[in-house]
């Protein structure tokens, strides 16, 4: 009996650390933790708990004066098996040193496996990347490891204090975004934002820049937009709180000085000229004109649903052309001949 | 009606036109993502043409069709130049066509579990 207590205690602690070891595990064998981890840490004090219990059970069990009657010579109503009671004690006191590592794994865990920097360094951009859902220190080099099997990341550190991951990724690389939210997605966790962290000085125009647009009577709503160079394009986000326009797209062009960034969505152009962290000149709203001008506040962020956007976008995958009569349609139509068939003829816009 | 209907019989086509200024390929490859259904297939046609080659199969006449729903039944094959009629039709297109089949999903999805059973 006392065995079942020594295996209960030692399944109990091993599974109550499975939020830290498991996406570990299942990375290294290139499989997805798809939540497991996260879901098993709210269990984990509980977990610890019991096993704490199950363990001192089996220690009391073990180490118990024994009720069997034995004679002065040593000979026993029921013979003694003291191998079988030295292999239990052991096996007692090795579930014990697995609960108090499962207990300090958080603390330590982090410290076992880091992604190594790379061998040569070249020219990097750093990014800052806000992650939901880690729940203790343990997590790190699971999203870490993750994160370094993304093309074009040189190097990475994670922070569950900070919920974040600093990115390191070769300078003008293509960077797949999506690729990024996928990695943290596999852990369970979500990509939240992502963010340079610190101004790119060949890059002027990128940042967060905000400006007051006045509209007349009485409206001067403000514009806030992120720009940044993604590879060899600009992406931009822009927003209008007070008219709930969030995260529409900014088409951006850039020659020295001048800028004109095309609003598309509010059918309204600006054209200025940047002079360090601001960018003055008129907006466009189909004809009429109004002065405005921007001041950089900050790092360009964002949303990790403006990137999955921006790499469906990169992705040629997604759509099949069709010629001008339809063939290519038409053909499918008739090859799923015995399915139900909906057509929906629509304005990506 | 995509995520009430989980049939295997059913296909769906979004066709992407360039129908507002703001259209365009690449712009068709985020919509995508508003219609992320594995029976969904997407297409883009860099012209108004394909929605001109509609206009007939709905009785539309003013504009080329877009904003339209069409269902077809199993068995119906599209042979002339021209789309064939649809069983059922649903659209965005007020004043345009018929009120009766301004887009609503519950009905369309109805009208589509019905030819699917």
């Amino acid at each position: 009996m006392k065995h079942r207590f020594t295996i209960g205690s030692a399944l109990l602690a091993i599974v109550a650390s499975a939020c830290c070891w498991l996406p570990l595990l299942l990375i290294g064998l290139g499989a997805s933790a798809v939540g497991i981890g996260a879901a098993i840490a709210p269990f984990r004090p509980y977990l610890l708990g019991l096993a704490t219990i199950l363990l001192a059970i089996g220690f009391y069990v073990s180490y118990r004066p024994s009720r069997t009657a034995c004679s002065a010579d040593g000979a026993c109503a029921v013979p003694r098996r003291r191998w079988l009671e030295s292999l239990g004690r052991g096996g007692l006191w090795l579930s014990a040193l697995l609960l108090l590592s499962s207990m300090l794994f958080p603390k330590y865990g982090s410290g076992l496996v880091r992604v190594a920097p790379a061998a040569n360094p070249v020219e990097t951009d750093a990014l800052v990347l806000e992650i939901e859902g880690m729940t203790c220190a343990g997590c790190e080099p699971a999203v870490e490891a993750a994160l370094a099997r993304v093309p074009g990341v040189a190097r990475v550190e994670a922070s569950f204090d900070k919920q974040q991951a600093i990115v390191s990724v070769s300078r003008g690389s293509i960077l797949p975004r999506l690729a990024l939210s996928t990695a943290v997605g596999t852990l369970g966790f979500q990509l939240v934002s992502v963010a340079r962290a610190e101004p790119s000085h060949e890059l002027p125009l990128a940042g967060h820049w905000v400006g007051d647009v006045p509209l007349g009577e009485g409206r001067t709503p403000t514009l806030a937009m992120d720009l940044d160079r993604m590879g060899s394009r600009w992406v931009g986000e822009f927003d209008v709180e007070a008219f709930g326009v969030l995260d529409y797209p900014v088409h951006v062009q850039i020659a020295e000085q001048h800028v004109t960034l095309g609003f598309s969505a509010a059918d309204a152009e600006f054209q200025g000229t940047l002079q360090g962290d601001k960018m003055s000149g008129t907006i466009d709203f189909d004809g009429r004109k109004v002065e405005v001008e921007f001041r950089r506040t900050g790092n360009a962020v964002f949303s990790a649903q403006f990137l999955q956007l921006e790499a469906a976008a990169d992705d040629s995958t997604r759509v099949q052309s069709l010629s001008a009569n339809g063939e290519e349609l038409r053909a499918r139509f008739n090859a799923d001949r015995g399915m139900t068939r909906l057509v929906m003829l629509l304005a990506p816009s | 009606m995509l995520q009430t209907n989980k049939s295997k019989q059913l296909v769906a086509y979004a066709v992407w036109e360039p129908i507002l200024r703001t259209d365009d390929a690449r712009s068709s490859r985020k919509a995508t993502t508003l219609l992320p259904d594995s029976r969904v297939r997407h297409f883009w046609t860099a012209t108004q043409d394909l929605g001109e080659l509609f206009q007939p199969a709905i009785d539309l006449t003013t504009e080329p069709a877009w904003d339209v729903y069409l269902v077809y039944p199993r068995g119906v094959e599209w042979d002339g130049q021209g789309p064939p009629r649809p069983a059922y039709f649903m659209h965005q297109l007020a004043g345009r066509l018929p009120e009766d089949r301004m887009l609503d999903g519950d009905i369309l999805a109805e009208r589509i579990q019905a030819l699917t059973k």
